[in-house]
């Protein structure tokens, strides 16, 4: 299993998952270093007869977000995004960080109208590319439950999308 | 990452979440493409930073510990049995008499005037030396 090719094929998918089911972006992080972190030390298990590598990571993406999901209703977090430099970096201007943070902000605002099944199915649906039947496996969900909550969720997004786009 | 239009699956879930309806099917398109296209790590910051962590975490597990527990598992244990062995009190040299009552059942089998000729540390050759009291001694 050649790993950095692994990494670089699958980590925008993986985290962009997280980044979707997860508010902060430190959070996100150190999750998205978790997912790799395990899939590096658990290489060995990985069993192409039960699915393929997709399916393996997000299965692991989602485990370890469900966790971080269980844990922070015990905990609190304590967000440190406000030290985040990237606005005030010289890489990238103020303007170009703001659009893409308002792009962001827009679309974890559609997400909030999911509940969070639909929220999950439908940001695996977008990042992984498993079929249904795929999906219902990783889930342990029914395979026609899979395909309605994805069609009532995207009927949902369709409606809150409708919305802004006629408030813009 | 792929587009909608270029992934197979989500141009047909696309279609099959609109029930095959065209305009739902083009809006459907249009959010699975807000989302793929969103920037969630402008210029691979995050992507790097993981990278080298995870990279730098490997070599310092590799490097500092290597097979650490199996040795502890084999030395520990040859440690404390070697320590048993040492400080156990069958190696330490007891007198086989004991001098408070020569008559004594826990000097039997000997008999009182052995166990007393032991106990004042007689020479080996003391009968020698009862028999022939005069012949001078080396």
């Amino acid at each position: 299993m050649d790993f950095p090719q692994i990494y670089e094929e699958y980590f925008d998918r993986i985290y962009a998952y997280i980044r979707c089911r997860v508010n902060s972006v430190c959070a996100a992080e150190d999750i998205a270093m978790q997912v790799f972190k395990n899939a590096y030390k658990k290489s060995a298990q990985y069993d192409s007869a039960r699915g393929n590598i997709a399916q393996w990571l997000f299965g692991i993406a989602r485990n370890e977000t469900n966790y971080h999901l269980r844990m922070a209703v015990l905990r609190t977090f304590f967000p440190l995004d406000i030290f985040d430099s990237d606005i005030a970096s010289t890489e990238t201007t103020v303007l170009d960080a703001l659009v893409a943070e308002e792009d962001i902000l827009k679309l974890k605002s559609a997400l909030e109208v999911l509940n969070t099944r639909e929220r999950e199915l439908v940001t695996l649906k977008f990042y992984s590319e498993l079929n249904n039947r795929e999906i219902a496996k990783l889930t342990g969900l029914g395979e026609s439950n899979v395909g309605t909550t994805l069609c009532r969720a995207m009927a949902k997004l369709r409606q809150t999308f409708g919305r802004t786009d006629e408030n813009m | 990452m792929k587009t909608c239009k270029e992934s197979q699956e989500l141009k047909k879930f696309a279609a099959e979440a609109a029930n095959s309806n065209p305009s739902d099917t083009r809006h459907n398109e249009r959010i699975v493409s807000l989302f793929l296209n969103a920037d969630f790590d402008p210029k691979d910051k995050i992507k790097n930073r993981i990278f080298q962590k995870l990279t730098r975490q490997n070599c310092a597990e590799t490097k500092a510990y290597p097979f650490s527990y199996k040795i502890l598992a084999a030395t520990v244990p040859l440690g404390i049995a070697a320590l048993v062995m040492l400080w156990h009190p069958i190696h330490k040299s007891t007198r086989y008499l004991r001098p408070a009552n020569c008559y004594a059942y826990y000097n039997f089998p000997s008999t009182g005037a052995e166990a007393m000729l032991r106990i004042n540390e007689t020479p080996t050759d003391w009968l020698a030396y009862y028999r022939f009291p005069n012949r001078p001694r080396p």
